[in-house]
């Protein structure tokens, strides 16, 4: 049976965030949301500087905390691997979001209607982007925002999961862009990494890309500690937390 | 059949309505117009009228949860000591043991009533009840309102059954609450009262049992079980809480009893003992708070000063931004009123002033409390996010405080129509 799993070479993560920016437009989240993350850590004095980046999905764990504490059963895990949202369900507690050790989840804290890289007027109602219609600049082509996918429902189940931004009060977070991994593709994040930092597979399968890597390389994975059985495996050596500068923000406050 | 004095003065609530009444009665009613507004904007655009935010950015709980933990606190008050004096018979405290049942039942709906305003969805409430047994195995808060509905029901039993034999005497003289006395008084036997006595007795054997069950356990467990959290995960959550629940809610009935004593002028019914052994307990029980809350720290502090998470926790409290509020809340709200109610024990003097303010000023401090176990761990993050930051918004104080102006309102509108303390004392 197929499980899936993700794969970060540290090695060779250079911090441009395309992930980031890939992540946001495929999936339409709401402003200051990052479901896909990437810290960047700075140790030492000059000239002695070295500067590493994380970047944080959402680890899908196997011994999901978020899934348990949940009281109406919406976060929940997939036989594949992946812990969704069910959107239609969540009644906005935010329990797992206090549960979850890797803070992937994020809140709708407000009417999620201006998402940050489609937001084409301002405030006043403007078209902050020039004239025209969004039609004017795309054609016929489908913009990623109105992407018929991510209203779609997914899985045996049959659950409203994919994309961010559909309501307001509910949780959402990282879903490994299961609306292009039920089509054979890869995730976003994946399948926009320029220099292949990233890895999405079967871990099942001895052949597939990840196990072969998993099998090559040393790795480790967030917080094992806490026994939550993460599905992210980051190759290279864990980032140095404590004393490190994070010099900047993603998180932007709404 | 005529009233006597002492029955006079005993249903003065119910038989005198003055003008302050109606102030008050205005008071209140302008406070929940308030919080109604409040409300609406909350619902209307949502939660970010809040102060809570995403991990990294704020807390996703803040006021509305300690809040909730408050009142159930709060609640253990009532029926916990008619329970006590039922079992181990303090006749000394009967005629508090109604004023304190309810307590109970008010402060576990304003407790729900919080819950209700925390939820980015009001409107899928239901959703608990639809899936509530796939989740009842799992997750603490389904444990929290199963408890707390468990613990509502009996509580409105037990209540409707004692208070029975004072509504049949209270019907026969005030015909304008007829109508809801004969509600209450279905199928009311004269007899009943001996059957009733024994039913109350194996409810209030039970009642202690649902005390530790829910403020020592599900409540607790709704922050102690999350690994996640620095400065939550582990046993002690327990005991901390159910020690701080039964502290509040003596706090609670020493207050709501001294200002009944002294609106209705109660003077020979609640005599100065009730509050000086009520007032000793809660000193009693303060002291083990205090060390709680030492033992807490240390064991987060002792490991640095090489940085743990949970040492980043007691900073915070102790010496981070929250500092000033946890320093003033120990000493004003808990050492002071602990040792002015210690210094009366040692002294053996008793003063109802400095018993009912130090029960105030604890009552107030344990609140506080509340928000200081809630919000801090949520600030700090096990990965190196920004350290969350919080400032409570008029929205959030105004349902608080329209949760407690209800509480009061329900309370004064209870005690307007059912004698607040027994008339019919054997």
């Amino acid at each position: 049976m197929v499980k899936y799993a993700f794969v970060v070479d540290l090695t060779k993560c250079m911090g441009c965030r395309a992930c980031v920016e890939a992540c946001k437009i495929e999936n339409n989240t709401p402003q200051g949301v990052f479901w896909m993350y990437v810290f960047r850590f700075e140790n030492g004095e000059y000239p002695n500087v070295n500067v590493t980046y994380l970047p944080r999905p959402c680890m899908h764990c196997d011994n999901p905390p978020c899934v348990k504490v949940c009281p109406v059963g919406a976060r929940y895990k997939r036989e594949d691997g992946f812990v969704l949202t069910d959107f239609e369900r969540c009644i906005g507690c935010r329990y797992c979001q206090v549960a979850c050790p890797y803070g992937v989840n994020y809140f709708n804290w407000k009417a999620p209607k201006e998402n940050q890289y489609y937001s084409w007027t301002n405030e006043k109602g403007q078209n902050v982007y020039g004239s025209g219609s969004i039609k004017d600049y795309v054609g016929d082509f489908i913009p990623p925002y109105k992407n018929p996918d991510l209203q779609r429902r997914h899985g045996k189940e049959k659950r409203l999961t994919a994309g961010g931004g559909h309501f307001l009060g509910v949780i959402e977070k990282c879903t490994w862009c299961i609306h292009r991994v039920e089509k054979g593709l890869k995730p976003a994040c994946v399948a926009n990494c320029p220099v292949e930092a990233l890895y999405f597979g079967d871990i099942s399968d001895p052949n597939s890309d990840v196990s072969k890597l998993l099998a090559k390389k040393r790795w480790f994975r967030l917080l094992e500690d806490r026994g939550t059985a993460p599905s992210v495996y980051y190759i290279g050596s864990p980032p140095f937390f404590e004393g490190s500068k994070e010099l900047t923000h993603l998180i932007a406050k709404r | 059949m005529e009233l006597s004095e002492s029955e006079k003065k005993l249903l003065k609530p119910i038989i005198y309505t003055g003008r302050r009444f109606y102030i008050f009665l205005a008071a209140l009613f302008a406070l929940l117009i308030w919080g109604f507004y409040a409300w609406y904007t909350q619902l209307r655009y949502g939660l970010v009228i809040t102060g809570l935010r995403d991990i990294g950015v704020g807390p996703p709980w803040g006021l509305y949860v300690s809040n909730f933990i408050f009142f159930i606190g709060m609640a253990h008050g009532g029926i916990a000591i008619s329970a006590a004096v039922r079992i181990a018979g303090l006749r000394t405290y009967k005629p508090i043991t109604r004023i304190a049942e309810f307590l109970t039942p008010i402060s576990l709906l304003m407790a729900a009533l919080s819950i209700l305003f925390d939820l980015g969805r009001p409107d899928r409430i239901f959703h608990l009840m639809i899936y509530y047994l796939e989740r009842l195995g799992q997750s603490p808060l389904v444990w929290d309102w199963t408890v707390i509905t468990i613990y509502f029901t009996l509580s409105v039993i037990y209540i409707f059954l004692l208070i029975r034999k004072d509504v049949a005497f209270c019907v026969q003289h005030f015909p304008r609450w007829r109508w809801l006395y004969k509600l209450l008084l279905v199928g009311y036997i004269a007899e009943e009262k001996e059957k009733v006595e024994k039913l109350a007795w194996w409810m209030a054997l039970v009642i202690p049992t649902l005390l530790v069950l829910l403020s020592g356990g599900v409540i607790a467990w709704l922050l102690g079980l999350m690994i996640a959290r620095p400065g939550w995960y582990g046993a002690f959550m327990g005991p901390y809480f159910v020690v701080a629940a039964v502290a509040s809610a003596l706090a609670a009935v020493i207050v709501v009893s001294a200002i009944f004593r002294r609106v209705f002028k109660w003077d020979e019914f609640i005599r100065p003992e009730i509050f000086r052994g009520l007032g000793n307990f809660l000193a009693a029980l303060m002291f083990f708070y205090l060390y709680f809350m030492f033992a807490e720290h240390i064991t987060m502090q002792y490991p640095g000063p090489q940085p743990t998470p949970e040492l980043s926790v007691s900073q915070a409290i102790l010496t981070g931004e929250f500092a000033w509020i946890f320093w003033s809340m120990t000493i004003i709200f808990f050492v002071v009123p602990t040792l002015s109610l210690f210094t009366q024990v040692v002294l053996k003097k008793f003063s109802l002033t400095v018993t009912t303010m130090s029960a105030i000023a604890i009552l107030i401090g344990l609140w506080i409390k509340r928000v200081l176990i809630v919000v801090p761990p949520l600030t700090r993050s096990l990965l190196p996010y920004p350290i969350g930051a919080y400032t409570p918004t008029w929205v959030e104080w105004s349902l608080v405080i329209a949760t407690l102006a209800l509480a009061t309102l329900l309370y004064t509108l209870v005690i307007k129509v059912i004698p607040a303390i027994e008339v019919k004392q054997d």
